[in-house]
């Protein structure tokens, strides 16, 4: 796969490094000349000197073969320009930005710049799970985080412990995809009787999340 | 007219200054206060304090009320986005945007975003001014 990576700083660097390792094909604009004598000796050869926010820059680095255009400057305007220019002129299915400010990864969305990455919001995330005493976790979120895969581990205190599935409204919206039990799968339907240490999977509109730890754990948010 | 300029520079406050004399309600946005101190005189325009590319700072300008909205920070890629955010999120009814690179005003057709770009208007009328010397 061919991945243009927009921003040679410490993040786009080390995405290349990692892209490249993973055997992808990758290019790296960079629009500072002394950024890219730092990293020329190590990724000279995928280098491209220009500004990857501009037809020209993108179209130097062949952006219409590209699959996937990672805009990861440290400016959130520079890297919703360069997904802006990558969808609508060179028509690259796959554009993500990498956006400082939390609010940006909405913005990026309604804008038509595709999926934005805030590692601000990465790390809030992974600290308020740290600090979740509910016990769930996301294991794969789809739609830029709309929909999410849940696990939960089920407590025997929890109100649906001992409850046949059938009998447990879950939300609309979302589903149990799978019961975890003594390290055996099993494919739930309504007879399945759900029991306190359980490890629950579930596929969840993400607005509909706080109502499944509800129903399964009868907490509130 | 209620119009919002973001970007408070020597451009951006000599704008705000000539609409609030020509009797326009005026709030400009810019992220460095020291900027504020060229419209020190003016107290009828608003100054806020904060970055244009944040959509609650221009929120809190007054986007979901104001006419129009001009982008003319110094940063083109910043005003791109400011001012598609003006449109599209707030649906302002008249945004234009300033860009430096003269290259990136056919970015901002194919955007459909309005633009002015002052390094392209200086050229022009420095063409004009040695180009009707006779020679």
């Amino acid at each position: 796969m061919y991945v243009i990576v927009v921003g040679g700083g410490k993040v786009g660097y080390y995405l290349a490094k990692t892209l490249l390792a993973e055997g992808h094909e990758v290019a790296v604009i960079e629009k500072d000349p002394a950024r890219s004598r730092k990293i020329e000796p190590d990724i000279g050869d995928i280098l491209v000197l220009g500004d990857g926010s501009t037809p020209d820059g993108l179209e130097r680095a062949g952006a219409s073969r590209a699959a996937v255009v990672a805009a990861v400057t440290g400016q959130d305007e520079t890297n919703l320009v360069a997904c802006q220019v990558a969808k609508t002129f060179f028509n690259v299915a796959r554009t993500i930005g990498r956006v400082n400010n939390p609010k940006n990864e909405a913005l990026f969305r309604a804008l038509g710049a595709g999926i934005a990455v805030s590692s601000t919001q990465v790390i809030t995330d992974l600290i308020q799970r740290e600090v979740d005493t509910r016990k769930l976790q996301k294991l794969l979120t789809f739609e830029a985080g709309e929909i999410n895969l849940i696990e939960v581990d089920l407590p025997s205190t929890a109100p649906v412990a001992g409850q046949n599935l059938a009998d447990v409204r879950l939300p609309q919206g979302s589903l149990l995809v799978a019961v975890l039990r003594s390290g055996r799968l099993i494919i739930p339907d309504g007879r399945t009787q759900l029991l306190g240490g359980d490890r629950l999977i579930a596929v969840s509109q993400s607005d509909r999340e706080s109502d499944l730890t509800q129903v399964l754990l009868g907490e509130g948010d | 007219m209620f119009i919002i300029i973001v970007g408070c520079g020597r451009l951006g406050s000599s704008l705000a200054r000539s609409l609030s004399v020509a009797g326009h309600r005026v709030t400009v946005v810019d992220w460095t206060p020291a900027s504020f101190e060229r419209l020190e005189d003016i107290a009828e325009i608003e100054k806020v304090l904060g970055t244009g590319i944040d959509i609650d700072v221009l929120r809190g300008a007054g986007a979901e009320e104001c006419d129009a909205l001009a982008a003319v920070t110094d940063h083109d890629n910043a005003n791109i986005m400011i001012a598609q955010t003006a449109e599209q999120i707030f649906h302002i009814e008249h945004v234009v945007a300033r860009v430096n690179e003269p290259r990136t005003e056919d970015l901002l057709r194919r955007f459909g975003i309005a633009s002015v770009c002052p390094t392209q208007l200086a050229a022009n009328a420095l063409f004009d001014v040695l180009n009707s010397r006779p020679a």
